[in-house]
């Protein structure tokens, strides 16, 4: 380590008087290691800031003497001093480093979970406390008084620094939590007119039998009980019944379709974004009228930290309104990819029987009617109401 | 001169000398005066008022400011020989 700050220099020295040269080396207190003598030709390693009083005894002794300088720490330096870049370089270096570690760089928020990270965000740019702000300046005391009266939902609020990040604990308020409605007493109707074709009850009297035919709003499973006594106890009526009934949807769509078809013109804008600032890398505006926008950031990560510098890259695709004529068969296509969408929304908790699909055109419009004849349970609460 | 001065006023001061090894891979010499060889496998220097002589394989001196010396590499003797006086030693020289 001592070497690579000072310097080590290789010197190799010939003459009559060699030991007369080393012993006035000796003599010199100069540090020189790693010396012998090979073939009449001495070798040995010195300092750099030796070198010019080792010249000096070689001279005066009729010495011959080389040097070579190992690649150390300081040698690279030295020999690259006139290299101002890397000067400026350090210099903005150190600077950075001290900027840096005086101001706001991340705002880190814990503990918020119904309060986005903007919201609070928005809450604390109001009170000049943003990503570049100077900690020195930062109020925590009011910030956190202020946090929990502005914004909605936070029952608490605590900030405090950590390296360049500022650190916005909050606890939120806890809401009083919702009446289950599931032990209320209830009887259970026909949601549809149905064939009855299974019966599961776990609690109330079943009304019907399988094979009786119920009409929407019949009572299905009965909540209200009496015994021989005249006593009523009233229950939540649980329990499944299975029917077979019929629906009926209708999807419909145009064959003359005014449609958003891209242009084929794409338009690239860079911004800056400097902490809080934004500052756009073009000129004018995009004069797109009809236009599909993405956006993408790409913040400056240095040692796997990411920095409040980045550039967002936003992309822009032209649009233009066409008008489409469809055919009837790519029409139907179309409503039949709705159709399969509707069933797997709606129909999935059924078995779907029997599926007709009647076609109909008129007046520039095509209608898919979909009859179903599906099985499945046809039970809806309803409350009992008493007084 | 003054140099003179000071290294004959150490050797009298303090003609001990401090050597340290470490298993077979460091050798530590403190007041080290002169090295009078430095090879890979043969190291000899003055250390006080001794005379060190160090073989081995792949020896390196590692000099630190101190005036001592260390020695890295695996060391495979080491010999220590008294020197002697300068008077001693010039009728020798002389002879030849």
């Amino acid at each position: 380590m001592k070497n690579q700050l000072r310097g080590s220099i290789k010197i190799n020295a010939k003459g009559r008087d060699l030991y007369g040269f080393i012993n006035a080396v000796h003599a010199s207190r100069i540090s020189c290691f790693s010396q012998y003598v090979k073939g009449g030709s001495f070798c040995a390693e010195i300092y750099r800031s030796d070198l010019g009083r080792v010249t000096d005894i070689a001279d005066e002794h009729g010495i011959e003497l080389t040097h070579f300088e190992y690649g150390t720490l300081s040698a690279e330096v030295i020999r690259r001093r006139r290299r101002f870049g890397i000067a400026l370089g350090l210099v903005l270096v150190i600077a950075a480093s001290l900027y840096f570690s005086g101001v706001v760089v991340t705002i880190d928020i814990q503990g918020n979970e119904s309060v986005s990270d903007e919201v609070i965000l928005a809450a604390l740019d109001g009170m000049g406390v943003h990503r570049g702000t100077p900690f020195r300046r930062i109020d925590y005391v009011t910030c956190e008084n202020q946090l929990q009266l502005g914004v909605e939902g936070l029952s608490w609020a605590g900030m405090h620094r950590t390296g360049h990040r500022l650190v916005v604990e909050v606890t939120e308020v806890v809401e009083k939590p919702e009446m289950r409605r599931t032990r209320i007493p209830c009887n259970l109707v026909a949601a549809h007119e149905a064939e009855i074709v299974g019966t599961t009850v776990v609690d109330g009297q079943l009304m019907h039998k399988v094979g009786d035919y119920v009409r929407a709003g019949d009572m299905l499973i009965s909540g209200v009980t009496g015994d021989d006594t005249g006593h009523t106890t009233l229950h939540r009526a649980m329990g499944t019944v299975t029917g077979i009934y019929s629906e009926e949807a209708a999807f419909t769509g145009e064959l003359i379709q005014e449609r958003l078809v891209p242009t084929g013109r794409t338009d690239t804008r860079r911004r800056l974004r400097l902490f809080s600032l934004d500052i756009p890398l073009y000129l004018g505006r995009n004069g797109y009228e009809l236009r599909d926008e993405e956006s993408t950031e790409k913040p400056l990560v240095v040692f796997g930290k990411t920095l409040p510098i980045s550039v967002t890259r936003q992309r822009y695709t032209e649009y233009a309104r066409e008008e489409t004529e469809l055919t009837p068969e790519e029409l139907t296509d179309e409503l039949m990819e709705k159709v399969y969408i509707y069933e797997k929304n709606f129909l999935s908790d059924c078995e779907i029987l029997e599926r007709d699909i009647t076609q109909t055109e008129k007046d520039g419009t095509l209608t898919l009617t979909v009859a179903y004849r599906l099985k499945g349970d046809i039970c809806s609460p309803r409350e009992i109401l008493i007084k | 001169m003054f140099e003179k001065l000071t290294d004959r006023a150490g050797e009298v001061l303090s003609p001990v000398s401090g050597i340290h090894i470490e298993s077979n891979r460091e050798l530590i010499v403190e007041n080290c005066r002169r090295i009078e060889e430095c090879d890979e496998v043969f190291m000899q220097f003055i250390s006080g008022h001794l005379r060190v002589q160090v073989w081995g394989s792949g020896l390196r001196a590692y000099d630190h400011k101190t005036g001592g010396l260390v020695i890295r590499g695996r060391i495979s003797r080491v010999e220590l020989a008294e020197r002697r006086r300068q008077s001693d030693e010039k009728p020798a020289s002389r002879e030849h």
